[in-house]
This record gives C-alpha cells, sequence and structure tokens, in this order.
C-alpha cells in the first residue's frame, strides 16, 4: 500500500471540518453519536484537551474501531459514549437517550440494559463461574436470559466445558471471551471494546475479534472498539482515527496494511 | 499532506498530554495509597488505643485509690492507741459490754477511752417525707465518741449530738439531700421510726471520703437504743497517755478483759482498715483489668486481620523488592517494624486515653451514687511499662503471621498481573490442631465436674480456655459451612447484592473468622452471663415458688436486715396466724465453717414449704413449748452429702458463743434460694447472735382474711416501713430478678469496649476489603450493579461476618453460662435454663450494630468512580 492509494480520502478531510460517514445516514440507523464532544481536564496552564469538538456517528451493525496514538482521546471519547464518563461539552446520545442528561441511577440502568463492555484485563469477578459472569448484566437487572440466545453465544465461543469454571481456572483468551459473551448475552444496543485483545496472543486475539465479528454479520450487533492493532482494526468495517482529541481520518473496510500505514502518519 | 503535517506539528502536545495524564494517574494512585494507609493506620491504632487506655485506667483509678485510701485509713485511726473488742471468730465482732467503757478508764495511763457503735441500715428521712435510700454504699448510724483525738468525724458546721434525740450527719449527704441543721428528722434504724434535731454536720477524716455513703451519729445511749443495742458497744476505743506506757496499758486491761475479748494497737487497726479497703480496691482495678486485657486479645485480632490484608495488597510492592534483591529477613523486618511503630504510637496515646477513660469511670462511678475519694490521676512508671508492654507486644505478635507470609513472598509476584493477595487456604494442621484443642478443653471441663455438684475451678478455667482458643483456630474451617447456610435465605431475599455478600465474605475464611471472632469473644460473655442470669433467676423463682407458704415477706431495703420489732408491728395487725422470720448466722459444723439461717422449727412449715428428702424439721407440731428443736440441725442433701451425715447422725457443732455442741440431723432438704445450707432452730440463736435483726419476716394471713383486706394490708405495711420491702413471693421474686438483671448489665457494659473494638474491626476489614476490590466493584457499577445495590452488598456483607460471629458468640456462651452455673452454689442455681429470646436479641443487635459498623465503607464502595476503579 502506498500513501498514494489512501490521499483521496485524505483530501475529503481537508475540506469537512466533521467528518462523518460518508454514507447516506438515516437517524434510525444511528446506534451512538457524539456532537461536538469536548473534554477538558484541569485549567489554565495545565488545560488538556483530551476530546476537542469531536462529532462522530456510528451505525447499528458495524463493528467500528477507533484508532489514535498514545493520547490521542479515544479511551476518552469511548468512556464517554459509554456514559463512564461525562463531556465538559457537547453530547452523546445513544439512540435517543441523551447521555449527559442521566442521573447516575439512570446511567447505571443505560449500562446495565443497553450496553455491554469488553475490558483489556480483569474483566471478570473472580468470585463467579464463568457462566455467573456471563449473565451477570441480565442477573443485575433481574431479568431472565434468552436460553435459546445465550446457548448460542456460549457455542459459538466454545465454553461449554468451562462454564462452571471460575476466572482463575481459565486462560486469558478463555477469561476474555466469557467476557465478550457476556457483553452480547443480553443484546445490548452497543458493546464497547477498550483493546480486547491488549493482553491476549495473536492466536487468541483472533478468536475474540472473530467472536465480535461474528456477532455484527449474524446478529446485527453494533460494536465499537479501541485498539491499538491494526491487525484488531480490520476486523472493523470501519476505522476512525483521533489524533491530540480530534477526529482525524476514517477507513472503511480496511485492511492492516493500510491501517498501518494510515497510523504511521498520526503516530509520531 | 498539510492536514498531516498538521498532525505531526502537534505530536509534542501530544506526548505532553500522556504525560500530564500519566502523572494524573500516578497522583491518583498515590492519593489513593495515601488515603488507604491512613485510613489503615487509624483503625488498627483505634482498637489498640482503646484496649491501652482501658488498661491504663483500671491502673491509674486503683493507684490512685490506694493512696488515698492509705492516708485515710492512718488518719482514721491516728489519735487511737488501743483498741479492746470482742475475738474476731466467726462473722463481726460481737457487741461488748459498755461497762468496760468506765473500768478502761480506770486503767492509769489511759487518757480517754470511747465506745465505738455502728450499724448499716440507717437512714435520715428528708424533709419531703422520703428517706434516703441508697443504692450500694452502706448508710451506718455511730454512736458519738466525745474525746476528739478519738472520734474519726470533726464538726464541721453546728455542734456534736451531747444527749437524747440528736444527731449529725456527713455534710456531703446533708448537701445532696438538703438537709439543714437545727431542724428535726426522721431517723429510720433497725428498731423503727425516730425523730432527733440535726445539730451539726461532719467531716468523715480529712477528705470526707465516705464513697457515698449515708453516716449519722448520735449520742451513745441514743445509739445504744435506737441501734437495739442497749448497754452494748462493738469496740472500746483507747488514747493512752505516752508513746511509752501503751505496753503497759495494754497488759493491765488485758488482766480485766473478759474471755472472748482482746485487746489490739494501733498498727493492727491500721493495717485491717487498709486491708479491707485495699482488697475491695484491688478487686475493683482487676476486674477492670480483666476486661481490658479481654479487650486487647480482641483487637489482635483486629490488628493480624489488617496486616494480613496489608501485606496482600502489597505483594507486587514487596515482591519488587524481593526481585530487586532484599533478602526475606529485610522483607519480615519492614513489616514487624511498621507493627512495632504503630504499637508503640498507638500505646503511647492510649496512656494518654486511658487519664481521660479513669476521669470518665470516676464520673460513671459517681452517677451510681458512688463518690470516689480525690485522688491525684498518678500514671505511675509500672503503667507506662505495662501498658506500652502489652500494646506492643500484642501489635507485635499479631503482626507476625502476616510477616512471615510478607517474606515468603516470591520476587516473581512482581511480574504478575494477578490482583489481590493469594488467598490463604486454612490448613489441614490447623483444623486437627484446633479440633484436638477444643477436644482437650471439653475433656478438663468434664473432669473438672464435681460428684457432690459445683467444680473444680482452676481445671475446668484451662478447660475453657482451652475451647475458646481450640474454636478460634477452628473458626476458618467453619467459615464456608456456616456462610452457605447464613446466605442462602440471603441470596433469596436480597438476590445479586445477597449473593455477592455471601460469595464475598466466604472468599478469605481466615479474615472473615478473624474479624467474627473478634465479635464472638464479647458476646460470648454477655451471652454467658445471660444464661447465668437466666438461671439463678430461673432457679430463683422456682424455689420461692415451693418454699414459701407466706403470703407476706418482709425483707430489709438496705444491708441492715430486718429489725426483730418489726414482729409485733405485724401481730398488731391482726390480720397474720403466723409469723416468723429467717436469721442469718454462721456455724462450724465438724469443724467446717457454713452459714445459717435460724427459724422456728415448731411453726416453719406453716410458712415455708421445704422439699424435704427425708426426715422433718419438727416432730411434733402439737407442742410448741417443746424445746427439743434445740438439739437438732436440718442440712440441704448437698451439704449433708459434702459432710457425709444423713438423717439421725451427730453433727459436732460450734456456735460463735458458748461451748461446742452435738447436734442431731433431723432432716435433710433440696437446696433453697431462701435458706442457708443448714438450718437450726431459733433456740439456740443466743449461742449464734447477738443482732437483732433478722434475713427476713414472713406472715400468713388468717383464712378470713379477704383478698381485698390482704392488698391493703400490704399496702399499709409498705407505707408504714419505709425501709422495708413488703412483698408477696411472687413480688419478692421479681424484684431479686431485676436486681440480678442489674447486675447482668454492669456486666455487659464491661463488655461493651471489647464489642466496640469488634465492630470497629468489621469496619476496618470492610474498608480495606473496599480498596482491595477497587477494580472488580468497577467492574460492576460499570455492567450495571447500582449504587444502592453496591452499599447493600457491602453491609449485608458486615451482617454476615457478624452473624457467623453471633453464631460462635452464642454457642461459646452457652458452655461459659453452663459451667458458670455448675460452679455456682447450689441454692443460687442448679439447672442451666437457656434464654432463647435474649440469645435471639443479642444476635440481631450485633448483626444490626455491623451494619451500621459497615455503613462507611459500604459508602466508599458506592461513591467509587466507574472509570477511575476500572483502570487503575
Amino acid at each position: 500500500m502506498s500513501l498514494a492509494t489512501v490521499s483521496p480520502t485524505t483530501a475529503s478531510l481537508t475540506t469537512v471540518s466533521h467528518p462523518v460517514d460518508a454514507l447516506p445516514t438515516n437517524p434510525r440507523d444511528i446506534a451512538v453519536q457524539a456532537f461536538r464532544a469536548s473534554k477538558v481536564y484541569g485549567r489554565g496552564d495545565t488545560e488538556v484537551r483530551a476530546l476537542d469538538d469531536v462529532s462522530v456517528a456510528f451505525r447499528r451493525a458495524e463493528l467500528t474501531a477507533i484508532m489514535g496514538p498514545s493520547g490521542s482521546g479515544k479511551s476518552t471519547l469511548m468512556h464517554c459514549l459509554a456514559g463512564l464518563d461525562t463531556l465538559t461539552d457537547g453530547e452523546v446520545f445513544l439512540g435517543d437517550a441523551a447521555v449527559s442528561s442521566l442521573s447516575d441511577k439512570d446511567l447505571t440502568a443505560l449500562r446495565r440494559d443497553r450496553i455491554g463492555f469488553v475490558f483489556q484485563a480483569f474483566n471478570l469477578i473472580p468470585t463467579l463461574t464463568a457462566l455467573e459472569n456471563i449473565t451477570l448484566p441480565m442477573d443485575l437487572a433481574g431479568r431472565s436470559a434468552d436460553e435459546e440466545w445465550l446457548q448460542r453465544v456460549i457455542d459459538t465461543v466454545g465454553l461449554e466445558s468451562r462454564l462452571t469454571h471460575r476466572p482463575s481456572e481459565l486462560s486469558g483468551g478463555q477469561q476474555q471471551r466469557v467476557a465478550v459473551a457476556r457483553a452480547l448475552a443480553a443484546r445490548p444496543d452497543v458493546v464497547f471494546a477498550d483493546e480486547p485483545t491488549g493482553n491476549l496472543d495473536s492466536r487468541a486475539g483472533s478468536e475474540v475479534l472473530s467472536f465480535l465479528r461474528w456477532a455484527v454479520r449474524e446478529h446485527g450487533q453494533t460494536i465499537i472498539m479501541v485498539t491499538h492493532d491494526p491487525v484488531a482494526a480490520s476486523y472493523a468495517d470501519r476505522v476512525v482515527f483521533l489524533a491530540d482529541g480530534r477526529l482525524v481520518d476514517e477507513l472503511r473496510d480496511p485492511t492492516a496494511e493500510v491501517v498501518l500505514a494510515r497510523m504511521s502518519h498520526f503516530g509520531k | 499532506m498539510s492536514s498531516f503535517s498538521s498532525a505531526a506539528s502537534s505530536s509534542p502536545a501530544v506526548s505532553t498530554a500522556s504525560l500530564r495524564h500519566a502523572g494524573r494517574s500516578v497522583r491518583r494512585l498515590i492519593r489513593k495509597n495515601l488515603a488507604a494507609t491512613k485510613l489503615r493506620l487509624v483503625l488498627t491504632a483505634m482498637s489498640i488505643v482503646l484496649g491501652v487506655s482501658f488498661v491504663t485506667a483500671s491502673f491509674v483509678l486503683a493507684d490512685g485509690l490506694r493512696a488515698s485510701f492509705r492516708t485515710l485509713s492512718g488518719s482514721i485511726n491516728d489519735g487511737t492507741d488501743l483498741s479492746l473488742r470482742s475475738i474476731d471468730g466467726l462473722g463481726e465482732p460481737q457487741p461488748i459490754s459498755d461497762e468496760l467503757i468506765a473500768e478502761v478508764r480506770a486503767v492509769p495511763g489511759v487518757a480517754a477511752a470511747g465506745g465505738q457503735l455502728m450499724t448499716d441500715g440507717v437512714q435520715p428521712v428528708k424533709a419531703n417525707g422520703d428517706p434516703v435510700v441508697s443504692q450500694g454504699p452502706p448508710q451506718f448510724g455511730f454512736a458519738w465518741v466525745v474525746d476528739k483525738r478519738l472520734n474519726a468525724f470533726t464538726i464541721v458546721e453546728g455542734r456534736e449530738p451531747r444527749s437524747g434525740a440528736e444527731f449529725t450527719l456527713d455534710l456531703d449527704s446533708a448537701a445532696k439531700h438538703d438537709f439543714i441543721v437545727g431542724k428535726s428528722y426522721d431517723v429510720l434504724t433497725p428498731t423503727g421510726r425516730h425523730r432527733a434535731e440535726l445539730v451539726g454536720l461532719v467531716r468523715f477524716g480529712p477528705e470526707n471520703a465516705t464513697l457515698g455513703a449515708t453516716l449519722t451519729q448520735y449520742p451513745l445511749t441514743t445509739a445504744q437504743d435506737w441501734l437495739g443495742l442497749p448497754g452494748k458497744v462493738r469496740v472500746v476505743d483507747i488514747r493512752v497517755n505516752g508513746r511509752d506506757n501503751i505496753a503497759g496499758v495494754k497488759a493491765a486491761i488485758e488482766k480485766f478483759a473478759p474471755t472472748g475479748t482482746e485487746v489490739v494497737n494501733q498498727a493492727t487497726l491500721t493495717k485491717e482498715t487498709e486491708d479491707e479497703y485495699i482488697t475491695n480496691i484491688n478487686l475493683i482495678g482487676n476486674v477492670l483489668l480483666g476486661f481490658a486485657i479481654v479487650s486487647l486479645f480482641v483487637s489482635s485480632f483486629i490488628i493480624a486481620n489488617t496486616f494480613a490484608i496489608v501485606v496482600g495488597q502489597r505483594t507486587r510492592e514487596l515482591a519488587l523488592l524481593r526481585a530487586l534483591g532484599s533478602s526475606r529477613r529485610q522483607v519480615r523486618r519492614m513489616v514487624l517494624g511498621e507493627a512495632a511503630i504503630v504499637g508503640v504510637g498507638a500505646s503511647l496515646i492510649g496512656i494518654g486515653v486511658g487519664v481521660l477513660v479513669t476521669i470518665g469511670l470516676r464520673a460513671a462511678f459517681d452517677a451510681l451514687g458512688l463518690t470516689l475519694p480525690d485522688a491525684d490521676l498518678v500514671v505511675s512508671p509500672r503503667t507506662w511499662v505495662i501498658g506500652l508492654l502489652l500494646g506492643l507486644g500484642v501489635t507485635m505478635v499479631a503482626a507476625i503471621r502476616p510477616a512471615m507470609r510478607a517474606a515468603r513472598v516470591a520476587p516473581v509476584a512482581a511480574m504478575s498481573a494477578s490482583v489481590a493477595g493469594a488467598e490463604a487456604e486454612v490448613t489441614q494442621r490447623a483444623s486437627v490442631m484446633g479440633a484436638g484443642v477444643v477436644a482437650a478443653g471439653a475433656m478438663l471441663i468434664a473432669f473438672g465436674q464435681r460428684q457432690t455438684g459445683g467444680v473444680e475451678l482452676p481445671t475446668v478455667g484451662i478447660g475453657v480456655v482451652a475451647v475458646v482458643v481450640g474454636v478460634l483456630r477452628l473458626a476458618p474451617l467453619l467459615v464456608r459451612p456456616a456462610l452457605r447456610m447464613m446466605g442462602a435465605p440471603l441470596r433469596r431475599l436480597l438476590g445479586h447484592s445477597g449473593k455477592f455478600a455471601q460469595v464475598n465474605a466466604m472468599r478469605n475464611p481466615r479474615r472473615t473468622a478473624n474479624t467474627g471472632a473478634a465479635l464472638m469473644i464479647g458476646l460470648s460473655v454477655v451471652a454467658g452471663a445471660l444464661v447465668v442470669g437466666q438461671s439463678i433467676k430461673d432457679h430463683l423463682a422456682r424455689s420461692v415458688a415451693r418454699t414459701v407458704n407466706a403470703d407476706v415477706l418482709v425483707t430489709s431495703k438496705t444491708d441492715a436486715g430486718v429489725a426483730l420489732a418489726l414482729r409485733d408491728q405485724l401481730q398488731s395487725t391482726g390480720a397474720f396466724t403466723a409469723i416468723g422470720e429467717v436469721r442469718p448466722g454462721e456455724v462450724k459444723l465438724n469443724g467446717k465453717k457454713i452459714a445459717v439461717s435460724g427459724l422456728e422449727f415448731a411453726s416453719s412449715s406453716e410458712l415455708f414449704n421445704l422439699d424435704f428428702v427425708s426426715g422433718r424439721l419438727h416432730s411434733d407440731r402439737s407442742d410448741r413449748s417443746d424445746r427439743s428443736d434445740r438439739n437438732t440441725i436440718a442440712l440441704s442433701v448437698d451439704e449433708a452429702r459434702r459432710l457425709g451425715v444423713s438423717v439421725g447422725d451427730i453433727v459436732a457443732t460450734d456456735f460463735p458463743i458458748g461451748p461446742r455442741r452435738q447436734l442431731t440431723v433431723a432432716a435433710l432438704y433440696r437446696d433453697d434460694s431462701l435458706l442457708a445450707d443448714a438450718l437450726v432452730d431459733l433456740a439456740n440463736w443466743e449461742q449464734v447472735s447477738t443482732a437483732t435483726t433478722a434475713n427476713l419476716i414472713a406472715g400468713r394471713f388468717a383464712p378470713s382474711v379477704t383478698a381485698t383486706d390482704r392488698a391493703q394490708a400490704l399496702t399499709r405495711l409498705g407505707e408504714a416501713l419505709p425501709q422495708m420491702n413488703v412483698e408477696t413471693a411472687d413480688e419478692f421474686t421479681a424484684r431479686i430478678s431485676g436486681q440480678i438483671d442489674q447486675l447482668l448489665m454492669v456486666v455487659n457494659l464491661m463488655v461493651v469496649l471489647t464489642i466496640i473494638i469488634a465492630l470497629l474491626g468489621i469496619t476496618n476489614t470492610l474498608a480495606l476489603a473496599v480498596i482491595e476490590r477497587t477494580r472488580e466493584l468497577g467492574l460492576l457499577r460499570a455492567v450495571g450493579m447500582s449504587r444502592r445495590a453496591m452499599r447493600r452488598m457491602v453491609r449485608w456483607e458486615a451482617a454476615l461476618i457478624a452473624g457467623f460471629g453471633a453464631m460462635l458468640g452464642v454457642a461459646l456462651g452457652l458452655v461459659l453460662g453452663w459451667v458458670g452455673v455448675r460452679a455456682l452454689p447450689s441454692y443460687v442455681a442448679t439447672t442451666i435454663t437457656v434464654p432463647f429470646g435474649s440469645l435471639a436479641v443479642l444476635a440481631v443487635a450485633a448483626v444490626v450494630a455491623a451494619i451500621a459498623a459497615a455503613q462507611f465503607p459500604a459508602r466508599r464502595a458506592a461513591r467509587l468512580d466507574v472509570l477511575t476503579a476500572i483502570s487503575l
């Protein structure tokens, strides 16, 4: 891949101040969006703009990767989209819900009922078995699991024989598959994955990513994933790039090579 | 391309931002660690501070009291060179004739002699008609001793009582109850109600250290009449001209002094007074010290727990140290060093706080009407040393196991991503040892049971300690099964909060066991006391219900007893067919001193229905003039077994007065709350005591008296005898039960500190657990656990820990209670009664208190910032 092949997209960036997906968007197709989102830490000299006027929309039934160098604001963006952190300015809409207006109680319910999480590490409750971890959000909500769906998820991740094990008895890859199963089991509107393969070897990582891919393809799950890894990003339908708290670029149907090339521009 | 260059140019900003980002999280970490350290220091230190302060207070209080009583007892006996009194044989010295005063005065070299007379249960009546009542301190009436130096009282207002119906009163009582010199007041004495003019106020010793007692003084002859000892004094105090003459005077008096009397010098008197006081002070001091040491013991569990958790949390830090080349020894030393600093610091603070506690204790005694004499708050070197050694020692011992564990951390642990420290499994060895120790303790308790009732206290005591220690060792093993059971309803009721509460309480059995055990110790003492108290109350109720045929029991509200003159007062109502008294005394049976009750055998069955197993008290009921009862004695079954006698056997009986006699055992009866272990007929009483008071006077209404008349008679008698309890058997039982409850209350108050320390331990453990589980809690919040559910989860974990402690505490309390009941004399309690209701209330209260104690960690858990927690 040479730089030339990516220049058309780059060119479009210079003309669009708030890059949104080029495809036509029906509002009903948008799962999550940030509108003029800013996040500022500190004041005066120590002020850091982690997010600087970012507007971005994420369509349903897509796997989107958010990429960018350390400190680019990608984790902050994800945390704000997921209602884990609050914006200084702007708004996040999850479906029709304006996240910033929600109380802690409503946010908790939102996370429980409409969002699934996969973190880089420490993803599971050590005192619960794999199955209990998977059904935890539903247990917390006092809902019973959709048995058929649950069984499909478990079959797909291949955890049937491990369901009664505790996290300490599982390998890192197995733990992460349990975490993904948990995120999907309740059929949330959006799954947020924060460096889901960051702690895994490449084989375990690709298992987890295939699984995420499967959920999008077969079941129309919306997934937003923060990652450093171009290979992980290549599983996505779309990649958005952040640098200095701003959205600077995006790609459709990326390959690892294209992503890598793109990143080398923002990295240093 | 331009866009890329702009991106590139901003890259320094990126690295600054990320640096700041990193700096922020590092600061956050440091802040968190500091907060954790501060919290841990405060919570650990607090339990030691409390324990040491109690130890200090018990020393400071007792030291101060000892010092002031030494001064006091010296000054009381200051002017008295010699005392003539009856030889202290059985009970208190018998009164002697007041003619001896004149005889002593006539001895050459005697400067002055005065008769001492003192009786308890003398109450001045306030202007409003209420007698001055006391909840324990005595109410003494004295004969005024004319010679100033022989008299322990000094007039501070008005004048001394000279003759007739005059009296003086100690100035504290006067001030407290508004007595005014020059006015006349009623005075209640064992002989009844008298009226006298208050002519002056007195000070007792140099400081009027009356300990809350009410002290009145009367002219000698008035005192003799009113106190019921006409022509008698208890002691003749003597002042001699010139110290050199003392021995000569002593010899001269001894020549004419009647047999059964002795002459003692000032040194003996002072020592006796001191011994009496010091014994009491030592008792108070030792009881306080005992409770203090129990609370320190409890503190040790909390300290052990805290250090264990802290070491677990610092596993990676310790591993890093090891990886960088620290030896195990250094790591161990580091942890022990930290413990030493905490121990010394907390002990020093504890000693300081102890002085405050002493002031608090004195105020508490004051509130109970027991005013202690002013004493300096002296922290003697011994107090410093013991306070420091105990505080430091307990901390160090408790830190040993965590320190060893810290030293075992492998360097490789620094590299692993494992979070909270490995959860120590309970070893097989510990469980076998624990079970063995419990079994050994149980065997010792069994061996300590005497065939004849009662227990061998040392054997049983060691057995009980062994059981406690064994249970403490076994506790970690019991955690999982116990919590599985206790948590099940919680899961059903509270859903996931309950489930997490249960699972979290179970995940580290040793920690839960230690935290619960701290609570267990305090609760077991309370539960044991409740069991013993209930057993005593039940025995009393059963015994009174069975024994008392009488309709009325008259007992004294003070220790003074019931004046025999009251018999006449009852008689004069004309409502009673039978009236009789039970009198207290002591005799020696076959050389062994025991308490006896005196009652009229002939009429006893009308008033008391003793449970005879063989024989009977009185052979011929028709003839009351028959004096043959003089030669018989009745024994409780237990006492007969101890003496090895049965009905018809002869027992050699030494009375306090007169020659030894051979009494025939007439009957054996089952133990009884109202009566002592031996009964003798009143016909013998002149040989037992000259006291004119009884334990109780009982009356039986004539059948013709209607129920309303009976009630009226009781009310009237009660009004006429304000110093007395005039009660039916049921009322009597209820009142004594109330007193037992009060005593239980005092025991429980002493244990409160221990329980507070244990509750602090729960706060401590959970606060540290919340820090330890920060990321896990963050994850739970991220996937949708509400703040409320999180608070509930922590609170119920506390409830489960407390429930575990309460379960063990109550179980152990039953053992303590059973042993306690066995150790009590059989007339106090025989069979164990378990107060299920009170024990349930106790357990529930402990759980509720634990939930309250978990408030702080629960709020902390709920306030965790989700993002911070998961990205830590």
